[in-house]
Order: C-alpha cells, then structure tokens, then sequence
C-alpha cells in the first residue's frame, strides 16, 4: 500500500513524515523545506494490521495548478502515480488557506484523509474545529494529529483510517465546471466558487476566540524582530551569540575533551606498534590517517553546539524572519527573500541549499542563487574557521560571525554585478507565510545534530581519510620514489605538484606549497583543508589540552605555519569563498542546466575569492605595517584582469540589449 | 620486511580499503560522491534531479 503525504508548505507533513516512519529528514519552521519527494515504510508500532504501507512525502502545495518545479513534483505524484491514499496534511491553525487544496485532491477521486496538525495550537489559542462536521463536509475522514508529540499524536488513528478507506470510491464537494475548466477564465471561475466553498466550511466548522484584527504578542514580536532598521543588527547580534557559544565559550571545552580521546587512541596506536615499524608505514598510520582525520574530527564538537543552536532558531520560526529582513536588500539585486532560504539551508550543506533555488520560478534568480549560495560558510568550511580563528585569533567569535556576513554582502554585490552582466531587469515579489513562533524543540534540535554529526564523522573517515592517506604518501616520496629526507620536504611529490600553484598566491599572502596543497584538496572536501594543513606541516593536534582551548596567537602551531594573522585572514577568505567542494558543483551544474553558466559560476567564484583574498591581505599588511605585502604588482595585474573582464561583459551586454531595441523599433 | 610492518600494513590497507569500497557502494547506489549518506538531507541530494 501506498500513501501520499501532501499539504501546504509549512504544514508539517516532514515532521510528520519523520513521526510514522522513524526517519530523520530535515525539517525547519518555515516553508519550502522539501524539494524532493521522500519515501519511507511506516513503522510497525503505528499499524493493527500486517499490511506494510509505504509513505511519500512530498514537497508542500497549494494547488494542483503547479506554480514552481516543487508543486509540479506533487501534481505528477498525485495525478501520474496513483497511491492508494492521499493522507492531506492540514495546518489546523490555518484551514481557510488549507482546504482549497484539499477540494482540489477529492476531485482525483483517490481516497483521502485528513491530518489536521498542529492541533495542539489550536487548543492554546481556543480555536475550536468540529472535525464531524468537517469530515461530513468534505466527505473524507479528519483526524486530528500533533505530529511533534512522541504520544497520543493521533498517529495510529490515521494510518487506521488511511487503511480503512483503501479501495474506496472518493466523493467531493459539488463544484461545479471544475472538471471541464481549461482556460485561464474557466479556472479563474472555478477557483473563486472553491474560495467560497471553502470560505462556507471554514464558518460552519471553526470557532475562534481570538480576534485576527488585534494585534497578537507575535505581531509585537514581529515588529521588533522583522523591522527595517533593527532587524538586521538584531540578526547579528544573535549570530554573533551563536559563534561566541559554539566557537568561544562551549565547542573549545568540548572539542578539547574530545581531542583528549583522539590524542590517547594516538598514543595506544604509537605504543602497540612500537619502534621497530617501517617509519613510512608509521608516519602513514600515524601522521596521515589517526592525525589528519583526528585534526578535522577535533572540531566536531564545535560544529555540534553550532548546529544545534542554528536548529533552534530554525525551529523557533526566527529564520523565515530572516528572509523577511534580507528580501529589502535582495530584491534591489535583482533577487527575493525568496534566495535566503537556499543561502540558510548552505549553512549546513551547500549541496541541498543549491537544490532549495528549485522554488524559484525565475531562471536568472534561480541561476545567481545557486551560484551564489554557496558562499555561505558551510558545516565543511567551519573547521577551517574554528582552526584560523583558534590559531591566530585567540577563539574570538567575530572571525566566525564577520565570515558569514562578509558572505551575505558579498552575495548582495556579486548578485548586482551578475544581474549587470545578464542585463535581466526584472523585479519579483516576496510572499512567504510567516509560521508562528514556538518554544523550539530541545529534542529535534539534538536529532538535527547529531545526523549532522553522524554524516561528518562518516565524511571523515571516508574521503578524508583516503585524501590525507593520499596526501601523506606524496609527501613521503619524491619523484624517483625514494623516500624524502626529512630536512627537505620541498621535493617531494607534492611539494612539486602544488609549488607552481603557490605562485599565484603569493599576492594573497600564503605562498606556501603546503597551503596550495591544501586549497587543491578543498575542492574534493572542504574539511580536507584542515587535514593536509595536519599532514603537510606535521600537526597533528590543533587543540590545546592542557589550556583547554584552541591553540591560540603566539602558540607553536602559527610558528610552523610561518604566516601572519592577516595572512591567514586571507586563506581563511580564499577557501570561503573559491568553489565549493566537486559535489556541490554537481549540484550546481544540475541546477543551473547551462554549460555557460555553470562555467561561469566557476569563474566567479574563482576570481571573487582571489580579489577578496587580495584585499584582505594587501589592506590588512598596509594597515598593520605602513606598507603593502609581497607581489603586489603581479597580483594587482591579476586581479585587475578579472575587473576588466567583468567591465567587458556588462558592456557586452549592454551593447547587445542596445542593438536587440534598435532591431526592433 | 618485519611482521609488525606487516601488521601496519595490513591495518592501513584495510581501513583505506574500506573507505574506498563505501564510497564506491554509494556511488553505486546514486549516491553523491561526497560520501552524504548520514545526511539528513541526502535523501535529496540522491534522487535524480526532477524538473
């Protein structure tokens, strides 16, 4: 047997999805979660009888008549796919807006049920729905469900009612024309008579206390929150608050107890293997696989605490506020509020943030979002923070908050240059429901964690452990495969692979093999940054134990690094914002379906990185020291290369729109 | 050769032969090649692009 699991954006058919089948799919508190269908068997617990039922979650909708390519994904399900249920997933709070696309799905004529979620808001607020009566009207059954409680959700009722109805002739409200209706008139007509259907069951059916004309405590909430002025350095603030406790106050704490395991396990490896090993094998062992992995899983813990708060303020309803504020200045881009919720969703992965840009209908939109979400600093880019900030900046927050706003400013300007270069003009409207503020759950916080842990450990001890047993090895040979003496690590395999790139950064102030190394590796993963950084320069432990910190300032890990902090700066902005690792790029190239744009994007990405990279490090040293850093003018050269062709495109563009008028008057 | 150089060697092939052999198994399956499957959103990542 096969459910449908359908509903309106935001009305909780994930969490929902997650509660009968035991599964862990991110959820948030703001719609345009899910893109993607989801299938799931739902658990045994939830079922009187043998029969398994298969379960599809489907991206939220508010009509069959599909406006972006995620309702289309519903509409081809429903209509194309024919389950043998339709389990409609009603926001109860919110059943006016809800049941236009509920008359809609009892027209398929495949039963239906209701889940009327949230129910347990409803009872907060007296609002009171008599789901008899509903039920009567709407000729399907009603249950009510809260799909966030572990029990008495009303779960097993549901799934007994989808298998009740199986196999059964589904009725619905007369509406009449609405088969027939194929004009743009015809079903302008008939969605005004579902309006008003559905406007006479919602007064037959629900009683409410509260007066919607009153101002709510969330609407004064909302003034403060979401205002023009405020809104943002209260956003800030509260970023600021979560880097101070991930990276500062709590993840050092934790990340040190953790690294204390990590050294121990080293310490039993070294001692059970002994002296008389092969020091080529040992240093493999030792060095490439236990330490470079060890170095990039030490920042589990502060990657944890960051996600967990990042899941409560997803989970309180803050962040569909967040795309409220950022939308004034995107949409003088060119782009919505629309576009923040992919860069949100970049903050845990770039990969589904590059998927979320399918919501938006606009191709151009859609393409600069993808391009551009990725700048976010990613679960895989926050190691190489934590690791800069730790070691040059002492743990202090603002490297980490500065790093995700100088992201959000730099997607405003290269979103205004790309819109420049594509010469698109055209303007798009924001509307997004705002979801109600709640007490964010503790529990489906430390689910989104720890999942999120589970995958980066998993990360680690696969392509991050092969690249830095890899990347141990190139450093260990030289071209005549003769093991490297151990003075002189410049010949190795490595050091004559990444020497010529080390080059280029000379500019930027990191013009070491090893942090060319180390930026090539960031493409297969970011995290590998950190670990051929452990490898290369032969630290295997970024974590102090004995001061219960990051290695900070002065510490004998920036000494083996040989850069300064502004220097560092500059390799911390390099690798934030130069492409994301391959995957994403995959991500990308699907996204985008264009071999110009997705080169494009590459390009972009490349120079804004560079050029950024530059200034941070070329103003920084003339701040600090009264004068410019090393190969300045070479690196002026290059970077005023990249300006110019951007000049050229936008005045390419120009002339071609200017010719384009011509021809047509 | 000594048996402890076995030993390690077998140790460090083994455990990069597995990391190996779980991303090619992901790859096989569809999955990306970033080794996401604990990811709570490689559900999406995995599933053919639907436009």
């Amino acid at each position: 047997m096969k459910i449908a699991l359908t509903g309106n954006p935001n009305s909780g058919k994930t969490t929902l999805f997650n509660a009968i089948t035991g599964k862990i799919e991110h959820v948030g508190n703001w719609p345009g979660v899910t893109v993607e269908k989801k299938e799931g068997d739902v658990k045994q617990a939830l079922l009187s009888g043998g029969e398994s039922i298969t379960v599809v979650d489907l991206p939220g909708a508010y009509s069959l008549s599909p406006y972006t390519s995620e309702e289309s994904i519903t509409k081809d399900f429903v209509v194309n796919e024919s389950p043998d249920v339709i389990v409609n997933i009603v926001d109860a709070g919110n059943i006016s807006r809800s049941l236009f696309f509920t008359t809609q799905l009892l027209e398929l004529g495949v039963p239906v049920v209701v889940a009327l979620n949230k129910s347990d808001l409803n009872e907060k607020k007296g609002t009171v729905i008599d789901t008899l009566l509903l039920s009567e009207a709407l000729k399907c059954p009603v249950i009510e469900t809260v799909a966030t409680e572990g029990s008495n959700n009303g779960l097993a009722s549901l799934m007994e009612a989808a298998v009740g109805v199986k196999g059964k002739k589904q009725s619905a409200p007369a509406l009449r024309g609405s088969r027939k209706a194929e004009t743009r008139e015809e079903v302008e007509a008939v969605d005004k008579k579902r309006f008003a259907l559905v406007s006479d069951i919602v007064d037959q059916v629900e009683r409410r206390k509260i007066n919607s004309s009153k101002q709510t405590t969330q609407d004064k909430v909302d003034r403060v929150v979401a205002h023009k002025w405020l809104g943002l350095p209260i956003f800030a603030a509260i970023i600021w608050v979560v880097f101070s406790v991930s990276q500062s106050w709590l993840g050092p704490v934790l990340a040190d107890l953790f690294v204390g395991w990590i050294d121990a396990f080293y310490g039993v490896v070294e001692g059970a293997i002994g002296d008389n090993v092969n020091p080529v094998l040992s240093s493999l062992l030792l060095d490439g696989i236990i330490g470079g992995v060890g170095a990039v899983v030490g920042f589990l813990p502060l990657i944890m605490v960051l996600f967990f708060m990042l899941a409560l303020l997803e989970d309180s309803g803050y962040m569909a506020r967040v795309a409220l504020i950022m939308d004034r200045f995107f949409k003088k881009i060119g782009l919505s509020g629309k576009s923040i919720i992919p860069m949100i969703v970049s903050t845990g992965c770039a990969i589904p943030g590059v998927m979320a840009t399918r919501t938006i209908r606009n191709e151009r939109q859609r393409r600069t979002t993808a391009m551009l979400a990725p700048f976010m600093p990613c679960g895989a880019k926050l190691p190489i923070i934590a690791l800069f900030a730790g070691v040059f900046f002492n743990d202090n927050a603002w490297v980490g908050t500065s790093m995700y706003f100088l992201a959000i400013a730099m997607i405003i300007v290269s979103g205004l240059v790309i819109r420049m270069i594509t010469g698109d003009k055209s303007v798009s409207y924001f509307i997004m429901e705002l979801p109600e503020y709640r007490f964010p759950s503790l529990k489906r916080a430390a689910v989104s964690m720890f999942s999120r842990a589970k995958a980066f450990i998993i990360k680690a001890g696969t392509i991050i452990l092969v690249c830095n047993a890899v990347v141990q090895l190139l450093q260990t040979f030289n071209w005549q495969f003769q093991v490297v003496a151990e003075d002189m690590p410049g010949t190795s395999i490595l050091a004559a692979l990444a020497s010529p790139l080390a080059w280029v950064f000379i500019p930027l102030g990191f013009g070491l093999w090893q942090f060319a190394a180390a930026a090539i590796t960031g493409f297969i993963a970011k995290e590998n940054v950190v670990g051929t950084l452990a490898v290369t320069f032969s630290v295997t432990n970024f974590i102090d134990v004995e001061e219960l910190a990051l290695v900070g300032g002065g510490n004998e890990v920036m000494g083996v690094f040989g850069i300064g902090a502004v220097a560092a700066l500059s390799y911390l902005v390099f690798n934030l914002f130069t492409p994301p690792c391959f995957a994403a790029i995959g991500a990308m190239n699907s996204e985008m379906e264009s071999r110009k744009w997705i080169w494009g994007a590459i390009g972009f990405q490349l120079g804004t990185g560079y050029v950024l990279a530059f200034l941070v490090y070329q103003l920084g040293t003339l701040f600090t020291t009264g004068s410019i850093g090393s190969g300045f003018v070479p690196g002026l050269i290059a970077v005023g290369a990249m300006i110019v062709s951007v000049v050229y495109l936008i005045h390419k563009n120009n002339k071609t729109a200017s010719e384009a008028v011509l021809k047509a008057a | 050769m000594t048996n402890t150089d076995l030993v390690v060697l077998a140790v460090i092939t083994a455990v990069v032969g597995l990391a190996v052999f779980k991303m090619v198994r992901d790859k096989k399956k569809g999955a990306s090649g970033c080794s996401c499957s604990g990811c709570p959103v490689a559900g999406q990542c995995d599933s053919p692009v639907k436009k």
